[in-house]
């Protein structure tokens, strides 16, 4: 088991799955070969992050939902399930919080372009060994450290950094408002050409 | 000069698609016009498979038991049309493996047994996508869904060459 994941026990993981099996539309999963984990989200009161896994396909597969133990949200890639949970358990930011979230945001969360990456060292962004020498020294003379700058009479949170997304780099500025919605109040391409091979969260936030 | 991709992209509720339903069908038919996806396409009608599509965060087939099959995508980033129909068809062999036996060794089997039968399926699957798109992608009237090209940007490079030197 992946630290910070905690998996339940086989008849905590059957009341889940019962849970998701009256859910019309639901994807079936095997009661006999599926791990139940959860996790808890720092900027959460009562919903947690729920991983389940089905080892009997080949490969395995796996889909997280939001859930406080009866209200089982599918986080699908796109926004929406993250903000209706923000407003069923009123999302909790602070200084501490808010580059949690946004890793979970964007960790959960496409664009038309694909994934969307924030860097914190560009020495240990992934596939750095695929960018060519060049490509490394421009990464690094052009990247934007994370900054967080709370505006308290509003509640919102600006972060400011480096991006990755459609196979650039980009500055940016994103506002993190009380109820959890974010807005790109800025954007600035430092650098083209890169592409991963394929997604950098594939392995890297569920492991974390 | 180059475009600087749009992160609000990203915040979007996701994109207009067509009905699952629709686009099921739509890609049944498709596969209908390639002679080795038409043998997929009558085991769905011969064997009651259910097809359905899920909302994921990245593109996934599924198939959690021999007749039920799922294609899932990000309806923010939808997958196109030429690979929909690739995916159905993995997942489509992937039923019809079962059926015939060629089937996912119990949980409790030796690893040893678990990776030699999951390279002896993918090897199987791939192989039967490349036909699939080798043959649509003769066809002049699916010329710009370039099903060649799709398998490879869905990372298949190796084996679509192999497939076509082998031909």
């Amino acid at each position: 088991m992946q630290p910070g994941w905690t998996r339940l026990k086989r008849d905590e993981a059957h009341q889940v799955l019962d849970h998701l099996s009256g859910h019309r539309d639901a994807i079936v999963f095997s009661r006999e070969a599926t791990e139940v984990a959860c996790r808890d989200l720092p900027f959460y009161s009562t919903y947690r992050l729920y991983r389940l896994i089905n080892y009997a396909t080949m490969p395995t597969f796996s889909m997280m939902y939001l859930s406080n133990g009866q209200d089982f949200v599918t986080v699908d890639g796109t926004a929406n399930p993250i903000y209706a949970i923000n407003a069923r358990d009123p999302i909790r930011l602070t200084m501490d919080r808010v580059i949690p979230y946004l890793d979970f945001f964007f960790s959960n969360v496409q664009g038309s372009e694909g994934d969307i990456f924030l860097i914190k060292d560009p020495q240990t962004m992934p596939f750095l060994a695929s960018l060519s020498e060049a490509q490394k020294q421009t990464l690094i003379s052009n990247f934007r450290p994370l900054d967080i700058i709370p505006d308290i009479d509003k509640g919102i949170f600006r972060v400011s950094g480096t991006l990755y997304y459609g196979g650039g780099l980009i500055a940016s500025t994103i506002a993190a408002m009380t109820d959890g919605r974010l807005s790109f109040e800025s954007q600035q391409l430092l650098m083209t050409g890169i592409h991963f091979p394929y997604s950098p969260y594939s392995q890297s936030w569920l492991e974390s | 000069m180059a475009v600087t991709p749009r992160l609000d992209d990203v915040l979007k509720p996701g994109k207009p698609l067509p009905p699952d339903e629709l686009m099921i069908a739509k890609g049944l038919e498709i596969l209908n016009y390639s002679p080795h996806g038409q043998q997929l396409v009558n085991s769905v009608a011969a064997e009651k498979i259910a097809i359905a599509i899920m909302a994921t965060p990245q593109p996934v087939t599924y198939l959690p038991d021999t007749r039920k099959a799922y294609v899932g995508f990000n309806r923010n980033n939808p997958v196109s049309p030429s690979r929909f129909v690739l995916m159905l068809a993995y997942v489509l062999r992937e039923a019809q493996q079962e059926l015939m036996n060629v089937k996912k060794p119990p949980l409790h089997a030796a690893q040893e047994e678990h990776i030699q039968t999951a390279l002896r399926k993918e090897e199987d699957k791939l192989w039967y996508i490349c036909t699939v798109a080798d043959e649509l992608n003769s066809l002049d009237m699916f010329t710009e869904y370039k099903f060649l090209d799709e398998l490879r940007k869905m990372g298949h490079h190796e084996a679509i060459d192999l497939y076509l030197k082998q031909k």
